[in-house]
């Protein structure tokens, strides 16, 4: 056999000194130059305070007693530290060596035996078994720093006296010192939470007839009056006969977790509570717009209500697919909303808003729809129905105020002009055909033009205080409100008012309100509207050819469109197209009256946020077209 | 000192004309030529070759209308602005409207071209005022 190559520090306690160079020989057979040092029992002491030199093992030869034995390895342990100790034993008699093993010692040789490589294999394994309890010792201590970070102790009870043995952690989470004895199973019973105590003993008794994990969650009281959550998970453990021996388990501090997770509970049924009782619509759709979120309101508007747009929104269906249909279904603003939101979606727009009207036979319903990012990354989009209903009211109320004040104004601007010009000059021509009927010698044949012509203007006059009382009394909207008008009733009552003309003249008005039947508007300018096209489309007939004027309506993008179309004189428009409409004199072969007719369609026309155009060849025709925006306001 | 040579009324009211040139009539005794346009720019034409035609010294009174068909008074002005000041200086310009809008008038007061606004009828006292200013003789039978 090689011998060891290692140099290995030996301390032979030997009191006699023939038996130490015998074993010293025996050493120097198996170790290279290995240092053996000798020393009495008693001086021990001297050698193994210098903990930096330590020994690789202690021999000791004991031939005392095993009584007198006991004590001396007791005490040499106590000073060995992790060093191993060898026994070298007197006695062949191996039961009563094992109790020095009980003790701690790594081994032991009977003397008599001894030879080198018995040596040598028994201070191998002793040194060898050291390393390995040293490792043992190590992640004990490791296992009870995690127990510790953990907030886990780990238990185990008898289940013949309900003994307990407890890890550290336990002791620190109940705020107790540290037992180095077992305790009792009643002991920890102390420290649970009153109304928990059923919680666990019923658990205990069930676990004992069980083979699964068991889990319970309960308080404790800890040693400081604190309340602490507990999780404890715990298994029993049974011999061949299935009888439950022990049980074992883990005892955990889930205090913290707890109020963690309480708190979470707490925020996320805010935010449900919130979500729920919020009376806007909302609802969350991904990227290709499923809708993957809504709240209760939004499921309550999908069923009560019957509008294209929101219909059949629940979760799971598209709401691209949604806009799509009611587009194909004749919602001009659906494809706005659709683009709107897929830009929101690709990140072009932060946000996008659309605001419609929604009203069901009951009562009148404004929405405000807002698309925007859930967040910066997340691809979806909050869709949210606002009810602006109330904002729209007073929006209305301040533009229904604005556009009187606005009319009121256009009325005063519109009397002083009639005022100024209309009827002031047939009133300058009496006043100076007056003047000269002064004169004393004013000829006889003089007479007759002056009273001609003072007769002419006075007719004039009367003409235009009629136009006048017309004008003041359509443009009175504040007396008035809102309704639906329809146009066939009012081409009725004015083409009735006509009745003696249209039949004398033979004149024809058709009508076609097929597309759009009624416009939700004031319905003495609508008729004023109307009232003066067809008065001004009668007077412009050409003549020999029968008179036709064609009234009728059509659905635009945004709103409607109202066309009068007749086969009359027409008017030529270069030279007149910026006057047609204007207050000035200035229209070839249109008298007064006619112009303040037209003057009063287009105010009335703007008035209601709308446009005139006219279209007209000379001997032709005319076609006046009207555009409204829908809604009205 | 110019003196007013002729007397041209401008305004599609046929009946206003008419009546003008009678109250100039019965106003002053000389035989001022008198003539009436209904259409505006027959008017300007006219002003253009009498205002060349006539002596230095003389003047051409003209009362325009402001609302017009197809050319307003004060398009009219515009037009005559641009026949230059050749023209200019032999004319004399009055606007004659029934317009009682105080913009009318100020418009009037801020064009060169303006001696007055006169509102609508004209009077033999405004006739009166204007003559004897230009020596005109005037009628013994006036008021």
């Amino acid at each position: 056999m090689n011998k060891e190559k290692q140099s290995y520090k030996f301390l032979l306690l030997e009191e006699n000194p023939d038996y130490f160079t015998i074993i010293q020989e025996l050493l120097f057979e198996k170790f290279t130059h290995p240092l053996v040092i000798r020393a009495k029992f008693e001086k021990v002491t001297d050698f193994l305070i210098n903990k930096n030199n330590p020994f690789d093992a202690i021999i000791l030869d004991l031939s005392l007693t095993i009584k007198r034995g006991k004590e001396i390895i007791t005490d040499l342990l106590k000073i060995a530290g992790n060093c191993p100790i060898i026994i070298l034993a007197n006695t062949r008699d191996a039961k009563y060596c094992e109790t020095y093993i009980n003790q701690g010692v790594a081994d032991y040789l009977f003397k008599e035996e001894i030879t080198s490589t018995l040596l040598l294999k028994s201070i191998l394994y002793a040194i060898k078994s050291n390393i390995q309890n040293q490792k043992i010792i190590q992640s004990e201590i490791e296992l009870k720093t995690t127990q510790k970070a953990a907030k886990v102790g780990t238990w185990q009870t008898s289940l013949y006296d309900f003994s307990s043995i407890w890890s550290d952690e336990i002791y620190r989470i109940l705020g107790e010192e540290k037992k180095e004895s077992k305790v009792s199973h009643q002991h920890l019973l102390r420290y649970i939470y009153p109304t928990d105590l059923h919680v666990f003993k019923d658990a205990f008794t069930k676990s004992l007839s069980s083979k699964h994990l068991n889990v319970i969650h309960h308080r404790i009281k800890d040693n400081s009056g604190q309340i602490k959550f507990v999780e404890q998970r715990w298994k029993i453990v049974r011999d061949e006969e299935s009888q439950p021996i022990y049980a074992v388990g883990t005892f955990n501090d889930v205090s913290e977790k707890k109020r963690f997770q309480e708190r979470a509970l707490k925020i996320e049924a805010y935010n449900k509570d919130i979500l729920k009782n919020i009376s806007s619509n909302i609802a969350i759709i991904n990227s290709k717009g499923d809708i993957i979120a809504s709240n209760e309101a939004w499921n309550r508007y999908s069923i009560e209500n019957g509008e294209p747009i929101i219909e059949k929104t629940g979760n799971g269906s598209n709401y691209f697919k949604v806009c799509q249909d009611a587009w194909n279904s004749g919602d001009v603003s659906a494809l706005k909303v659709l683009e709107g939101i897929k830009k929101v979606v690709n990140g072009k727009i932060p946000e996008f808003v659309h605001e419609y009207p929604c009203h069901s036979p009951e009562k009148k319903q404004w929405f405000a729809m807002k698309a925007l990012k859930v967040s910066n990354t997340d691809k979806n989009v909050l869709i949210i129905h606002q009810d602006i209903t109330p904002k729209k009211i007073v929006e209305f109320e301040n533009e229904k105020i604005a556009f009187d004040l606005t009319q009121r104004n256009k009325n005063i601007e519109q009397f002083s002009y009639i005022v100024s010009h209309n009827l002031r000059g047939p009133l300058a021509n009496i006043l100076a055909m007056s003047e000269l009927l002064k004169y004393d010698n004013v000829n006889p044949s003089d007479m007759l033009p002056i009273l001609k012509g003072m007769s002419n203007a006075a007719f004039k006059m009367d003409d235009v205080l009629k136009d006048l009382n017309a004008i003041l009394h359509a443009d009175n909207p504040s007396s008035e409100t809102l309704e639906e008008v329809y146009f066939q009733e009012i081409t009725d009552i004015i083409s009735n008012s006509f009745k003696n003309i249209i039949e004398n003249q033979n004149i024809q008005i058709q009508t076609n309100f097929k597309e759009v039947e009624s416009i939700f508007s004031l319905k003495s300018y609508i008729h004023s509207i109307f009232y003066n096209l067809i008065y001004n489309s009668i007077q412009f007939q050409h003549k020999n050819v029968t008179h036709k004027l064609e009234i009728q309506s059509k659905k635009t993008e945004n709103g409607i469109q109202i066309k009068f179309k007749d086969n009359g004189t027409g008017i030529n428009l270069q030279k007149n197209k910026e006057r047609l409409f204007g207050f000035n004199k200035g229209l070839d072969n249109i008298s007064e009256d006619k112009r303040i007719g037209l003057y009063i369609v287009k105010s009335q026309v703007e008035a209601l946020k709308g446009n005139i155009s006219v279209k007209s060849t000379v001997a032709k025709g005319t076609v006046f077209t009207i555009e409204f925006k829908i809604p009205l306001l | 000192m110019k003196s007013i040579e002729q007397i041209i009324f401008i305004d599609d009211d046929e009946i206003n004309n008419l009546i003008s040139e009678r109250i100039v009539n019965k106003t002053i005794v000389s035989n001022l030529k008198l003539s009436s346009f209904v259409y505006a720019e027959e008017g300007l034409k006219y002003i253009k070759s009498e205002a060349l035609k006539i002596e230095e010294n003389k003047l051409i009174l003209i009362f325009l209308d402001i609302n017009m068909p197809f050319l307003n008074g004060w398009q009219v002005l515009e037009q005559i602005e641009q026949m230059g000041e050749i023209v200019h200086n032999k004319l004399l310009i009055y606007m004659l409207s029934s317009s009682i809008d105080p913009n009318d008038r100020r418009k009037a007061s801020e064009n060169k071209l303006v001696s007055e606004f006169i509102e609508k009828p004209l009077s033999n006292s405004i006739i009166l005022q204007i003559m004897k200013n230009y020596n005109i003789p005037i009628s013994e039978n006036k008021i």
